[in-house]
């Protein structure tokens, strides 16, 4: 999960990934930020996210990413 | 049928008595008659058969998708199959899916587009054919447009692809499905809405609140302050500026202004206006607009106006264009070819062109609106781009971004922005957007704002100082607003400071409003789309 | 809970009734005010018609401004001892005319209806603000929503505008003025519908000239001819009349804006429909109207020199051809003899400050 804060970071300064939640909801990101984010943990992780993902509830948080790469990498 | 009309009030009084004289089981069903009527008085009846038959595609290419993947998912519970058996039948139903959503999306855009392009198109044909045979050739009386063509089309869509990508489960009951796509409160201008949130709303237990009924109508009454004491005033003067002869630029300049401030307050007190009555019958509809004029930056900014439409193509456009394979292709070149900020900039850039040019035509087709969309592609990307650069010079001019000047600075810069691409579409076609600049930095003369010109537009001395007045009112309430809610705010006040205010909103919307042989009531400017 | 609906459903009812009484004030507020010293006093009149004793008028006249500068019925009591009202309106068409009889005939048991016949020919309906002179504050009554269709069916204009008042003045916020907020109208008018117009002005001699040089015309139909529209609505007022045993008769006042074509076409109209009619353009030695003297616009209308004359010359007309049982209580006759010494001061010093100069 380390990795996805580290991701995270290099978006946006300034905020704990590690413990913020709502991160979408909030605007903490924004829809731009979503799009590059969605690019590098394709590019990570090796996993393909679906627009079924997509969802705020999978990305409101390092802890929700993280658990949504690892259900994509069960499939 | 306008909301703002006598004839609406009856018809929503009507309304009322039967949604509450009918138990609470059945009330959704009134609310279906109702919306149908509302269709067919306020459209007209020729307009019907399109929503209908939309949104009967619809449902059904929903219903197909639905039972394909609720058969998709039994197969797969198959405890027998491989992983490559599996990947099989998802391959497979993919493609069936596929064709469904096809046949769905060719249909319902398809109708759109063709309401929308063929207007501009037999006028441009019409220009060829007068330059050759010196006559038009083809009558634009039978193109029609139906009402709320823009805004049925997209909820619906919108039902139809979270159903498609798995987000959403199927209505399987037509009628509830018809009373989403045609409920009256947002079918002529919006907010667009979600099958998830309003289709919600509307299977909920619709139970007789009085304070909510009351909360419903004080947002309908400040709507129709915002509509007709101050958007419909402001028209007056911007629409006799905009008459296509050329001004002085402080008076050009004059109008620029009030022109944001007009399609603000008629866009919103419209929207107002819908959500108190969707209130009153206890349904939430969407907020559509958070105060715009209040954000820092471009892309705050549409978060911030027409909330529905942005989170629309946002969810519908945006992110699937982001997310397709051919993006994710030119991705992997501009990371082979690129640096990493500018194969960051290659990602952002292109769906934000798309989104932004199809949300330029989606207001309405030809040159005008294609620049607009264009402006605004390149402010926001400019925006997330230059990023770095931006910060380079606040931290070179030392300019302190924790201070209250500053973010005045913001908000005052995106408002120009704002006012900038409202100067593409407002005056009437590109023609006139250059006379204007033209003349704003030519001829100037800002002399004319004091020596009496600016009386010249429709708008004597009193007008003007009561059109600013309800500007400062309408700020400080914003301002409210932004805070608390003003309603449960004025809940909590004495009975008699509530009335008072209550009865001075009425008044003044029933003295200052601009109705009656003594003005023209401008309509509505969203309705078109 | 019951209790509380009860409250709720106390608190709406009284918002509404709060609302209703704002709202007629407002209304009462913004319609414009049309009494004396403004114009035409047309407001004043209709006011004032509607306070006059019950069944005490002998004599209804009814016309345009040209009814209610020539006539005083004043000046007929003082001399002839004969009550009546000028029920006019300005620039009031004759299908209005028939509305203010059959309003009049609610209120008032004439012998005689009088109808000034200066807007016969005019087919066509008034302005908007002519309209609303003479309809905004008459009582509420079908023949009133009639009137409003007619009307608004003819010239467009909105009729739920007439019926809600305010929906058209609301606009007069920029506008208002110290005599919008007196709300009673002018409750000391006295003069039973004359307006005393206290101005002079003069006809130009040439249109003297060509008043004077009036001549038979012996050819044969002329163009001027009473219209349908006209001849429908005199003749229903006609027929209302004598469905009562009313006498009704047509009456032209002395005016430059006439003719003899036109005077002959109303006596051709008036013979063919057996109603009596007096040209007083005809009678000019024993009318005596003066136009150097007795008019306040060149001819057009009288002014109150010409309408003390006028109106001497019909209260003797109508002494001659018409019996009166007039129904006055005392306190009214009273108020009759003092408002005819006031008027008849009025004219006097009015005559002296003229012989002054």
């Amino acid at each position: 999960m380390e990795k996805v804060v580290e991701i995270l970071s290099s978006l946006k300064s300034g905020v704990d990934f590690n413990t913020a939640e709502s991160i979408v909801t909030d605007k903490v990101i924004d829809s731009i930020d979503i799009a590059s984010l969605i690019s590098m943990i394709e590019e990570e992780f090796d996993v393909e996210i679906g627009m079924e993902y997509m969802e705020n509830e999978n990305f409101d948080s390092a802890a929700a990413i993280w658990e949504m790469i690892q259900e994509l990498k069960e499939e | 049928m306008a909301i703002t009309s006598v004839w609406f009030l009856i018809f929503l009084f009507i309304a009322f008595c039967a949604f509450y004289c009918c138990p609470v089981r059945h009330r959704w069903v009134v609310l279906l008659v109702s919306s149908i009527c509302f269709y067919l008085l306020a459209g007209a009846v020729r307009f019907f058969p399109f929503i209908l038959f939309t949104s009967c595609v619809i449902w059904g290419c929903g219903k197909k998708i639905g039972k394909l993947y609720e058969e998709q998912n039994e197969k797969l519970s198959d405890s027998a199959l491989d992983r490559a058996g599996k990947r099989q039948i998802k391959e497979q139903y993919k493609k069936r899916a596929k064709r469904i959503l096809m046949l769905a999306l060719v249909c319902c855009v398809g109708i759109l587009c063709v309401t929308k392009f063929t207007r501009y198109a037999v006028e441009y044909l019409n220009l060829i054919a007068e330059s050759v045979n010196g006559r038009a050739a083809f009558s634009a009386k039978w193109i029609i447009v139906p009402l709320g063509i823009s805004y049925y089309t997209f909820s619906t869509v919108g039902y139809f692809l979270d159903v498609y990508w798995k987000r959403y489960t199927y209505e399987p009951d037509f009628l509830r499905f018809f009373l989403y796509a045609i409920y009256f409160p947002h079918i002529v201008q919006g907010p667009i809405s979600r099958y998830s949130l309003l289709g919600q709303e509307l299977k909920k237990e619709l139970k007789f609140d009085s304070r909510r009924i009351v909360f419903g109508m004080e947002l309908m009454l400040w709507g129709f302050f915002k509509k007709l004491v101050i958007a419909d005033r402001l028209n007056i003067f911007v629409s006799s500026v905009y008459d296509g002869r050329e001004h002085a630029g402080s008076i050009f300049l004059a109008a620029m202004l009030f022109d944001a401030f007009q399609i603000y307050t008629d866009f919103s007190g419209y929207t107002d206006i819908v959500r108190g009555v969707s209130q009153i019958f206890g349904v939430e509809l969407e907020q559509n607009f958070n105060h715009p004029f209040f954000a820092k930056t471009v892309p705050e900014y549409w978060r911030r106006w027409h909330m529905t439409l942005g989170g629309w193509f946002k969810d519908y456009v945006y992110y699937p264009c982001t997310i397709s394979p051919l993006m994710k292709k030119i991705n992997k070149k501009a990371k082979k070819a690129f640096s990493e900020r500018g194969s960051r900039f290659v990602a952002v850039v292109i769906p934000v062109f798309l989104t932004w040019t199809l949300t330029g035509l989606w207001h309405g087709t030809g040159k005008t609106y294609l620049a607009w969309g264009i402006y605004y592609s390149t402010l926001i990307t400019v925006s997330v781009a230059f990023q770095p650069e931006f910060e380079k010079v606040t931290r070179f001019f030392r300019i302190r971004t924790d201070t209250f000047s500053w973010q005045l600075f913001r908000m005052v810069r995106t408002f120009c922005c704002f006012m900038g691409g409202r100067l593409l579409t407002s005056p009437g076609g590109l023609g006139r957007t250059w006379m204007v600049i033209r003349n704003v930095v030519a001829h100037l003369r800002p002399w004319c704002l004091i020596d009496g010109t600016v009386f010249d537009y429709g708008l004597d001395w009193p007008q003007l100082v009561l059109a600013a007045f309800s500007i400062l009112l309408l700020w400080g309430v914003s301002m409210l607003q932004e805070r608390a809610s003003v309603r449960e705010l004025l809940e909590q006040q004495n009975i008699l400071f509530r009335g008072i205010i209550i009865f001075a909103a009425v008044f003044s919307i029933l003295i200052f409003g601009i109705y009656g042989s003594g003005y023209n009531a401008a309509a509505f400017i969203y309705m078109q789309y | 809970m019951q209790a509380m609906n009860k409250k709720k459903m106390l608190k709406g009812i009284c918002f509404v009734l709060v609302f209703v009484l704002l709202f007629g004030l407002f209304t009462a507020m913004f319609m414009p005010k049309w009494s004396f010293a403004h114009s035409d006093e047309t407001q004043t009149r209709i006011q004032a018609f509607y306070r006059q004793e019950k069944n005490s008028h002998d004599v209804i006249y009814l016309g345009a401004s040209f009814a209610y500068c020539a006539i005083s019925p004043l000046t007929i009591w003082k001399e002839q001892g004969i009550t009546g009202y000028v029920f006019a309106g300005t620039g009031q068409k004759a299908w209005l005319s028939t509305y203010y009889l059959k309003e009049a005939l609610k209120y008032q048991t004439p012998e005689a209806v009088l109808f000034e016949v200066g807007a016969i020919f005019d087919e066509k309906e008034a302005s908007e603000g002519n309209n609303r002179k003479n309809i905004d504050y008459m009582r509420w009554s079908p023949e009133k929503l009639k009137a409003i269709k007619t009307i608004c069916d003819n010239t467009g204009e909105s009729k739920k505008e007439y019926v809600i008042p305010f929906l058209r003045y609301h606009s007069r916020w920029r506008e208002l003025e110290a005599k919008d907020f007196n709300l009673r109208g002018d409750t000391g008018y006295y003069m039973m519908g004359t307006l005393a117009w206290q101005t002079t002005r003069p006809a130009s001699k040439k249109k003297i000239k060509k008043y004077e040089a009036w001549k038979e015309n012996e050819e044969k139909a002329s163009e001027v001819k009473v219209g349908d529209r006209c001849r429908e609505t005199v003749l229903e007022m006609k027929k209302l009349c004598e469905e009562r045993g009313i006498a009704f008769q047509m009456v032209r006042v002395p005016s430059l804006d006439w003719s003899m074509e036109a005077a002959q076409a109303v006596q051709a109209f008036a013979d063919e429909n057996g109603i009596p009619y007096l040209d007083m353009n005809l009678c000019r030695e024993e009318t005596g109207v003066d136009w150097n003297t007795d008019t306040p616009d060149k001819g057009k209308h009288l002014n109150i020199l010409g309408c003390r004359k006028v109106s001497s010359y019909l209260g003797r007309y109508l002494k001659e051809n018409y019996e009166f049982e007039t129904k006055l209580s005392e306190k009214n006759r009273s108020f009759w003899d003092e408002s005819a010494e006031k008027f008849a001061r009025i004219s006097e010093s009015y005559e002296a400050k003229g012989q002054k100069k």
